[in-house]
């Protein structure tokens, strides 16, 4: 995984990798220009990463890329299924 | 309730029921987004609620929150029945859309329950009821009286869809993590079925193992699943001529799980992979359809 990030970084330097909270876990969030293009959920057995989930699907990342809309925001764009 | 029109009385509930609605919105999108692992899919859930609500005379309910998380979760069990079909088309993988958890850890519900990635995948496996059931136990701390009004079935029902559901995820989860016991299991079974000891086989069986061929009609196979772990063994026994003598046997893996290819005269017959829990082997599949074969090179030598 880490090969995998340094290898996303040189070939893209825009990509900023932050730690999120995914699904109640620690995970990552990849953006490019300020626009999430990779979720990734993670799963860790004590100090180790047993399982790594990598979301590309834009349909599947809209959530990512806008800030959280008030809770009866009707108008929110949605995405693909 | 802060918007109650007391003049008139009896009703309890504000006019345009908004109050309510915002109240358990964060709720019922957590138990939506938890049965269809869907963000997108979970808000259609939660607007459509919203206008069932809006179209519904209001003054007849008791219980507003109750009477929408019931609406929701029936709702997402449609859903998700539809949505199992979508998804056996769906091109590669599928992954649950990922929630940003960071404002309300438990998205909506009391435990941050049915929540992870690898409890979303193992759940998308599950009955759409036996799914509701799980979440609305183990998230959202429903007694087993309220699951069962909401899924319109019996309290024994209820609890017995639960605990099938915990007992289904609590073997996917142990088979998942023992990669080196299954592969382990499948070389002794291998050295087992090649001696064509029986009492050996037995061991390495669990009392429930399953075994399926697919032959696809093309090679002689079995049709039909053979059941349990004596007849399996005797099964496996039956065919040992066939299938280990003069045949060269190579460990690979496929989809992540343990397997091995069979050859013949340098050509792959058929690729045996199995899935195992405490109790042993139970599940073996034996790929002996030559147009799933294809990708597996003839074993060297």
């Amino acid at each position: 995984m880490l090969d995998l990030l340094i290898e996303a970084r040189v070939a893209h330097p825009e990509l900023v990798v932050a730690e999120e909270a995914v699904n109640g876990q620690v995970g990552l969030a990849l953006r490019s220009r300020g626009l999430v293009v990779a979720v990734v959920g993670m799963r860790t057995e004590g100090a180790r990463v047993t399982d790594l989930w990598v979301v590309l699907n834009p349909d599947k990342l809209g959530g990512w890329r806008e800030p959280l809309t008030g809770p009866l925001d009707f108008e929110r764009e949605k995405g693909g299924r | 309730m802060a918007q109650v029109t007391s003049r008139v009385g009896e009703e309890r509930i504000s006019t345009d029921g908004l109050e309510e609605f915002a109240a358990v919105r964060p709720r019922l999108f957590g138990i939506a987004y938890r049965m269809l692992g869907s963000a997108a899919e979970a808000e259609d859930i939660v607007q459509e609620v919203w206008i069932r609500w809006q179209g519904y005379d209001r003054r007849q309910v008791r219980n507003a929150p109750a009477f929408l998380a019931t609406t929701a979760t029936r709702l997402a069990i449609n859903a998700a029945q539809s949505a199992h079909a979508r998804r056996e088309t769906y091109i590669g993988p599928w992954l649950p859309e990922p929630v940003d958890t960071s404002r309300d850890p438990a998205l909506g519900a009391e435990r941050a329950e049915a929540l992870e990635f690898a409890v979303l995948l193992l759940l998308e496996r599950l009955s759409a009821t036996e799914r509701a059931a799980y979440v609305l136990r183990e998230a959202f701390d429903y007694p087993y009286e309220q699951i069962a009004e909401v899924l319109q079935q019996s309290e024994a029902n209820a609890r017995q869809l639960v605990s099938r559901a915990r007992k289904h995820l609590a073997e996917e989860r142990k088979s998942a993590v023992s990669a080196a016991e299954q592969r382990r299991l499948l070389d002794a079974f291998v050295a087992a079925a090649q001696t064509g000891n029986i009492a050996h086989l037995e061991q390495l069986l669990a009392e429930d193992v399953v075994s399926y061929s697919d032959g696809g009609g093309a090679v002689r196979a079995s049709r039909f699943p053979v059941l349990g772990r004596e007849r399996v063994a005797k099964f496996v026994h039956a065919f040992a001529p066939r299938f280990w003598t003069g045949v060269e046997v190579a460990p690979i893996e496929t989809n992540g799980r343990p397997g091995v290819a069979l050859a013949k005269d340098g050509a792959v017959f058929a690729v045996l992979t199995v899935t195992a829990s405490q109790e042993g082997i139970d599940r073996l599949l034996w790929v002996m359809n030559p147009a799933k074969l294809g990708a597996y090179v003839p074993v060297a030598g």
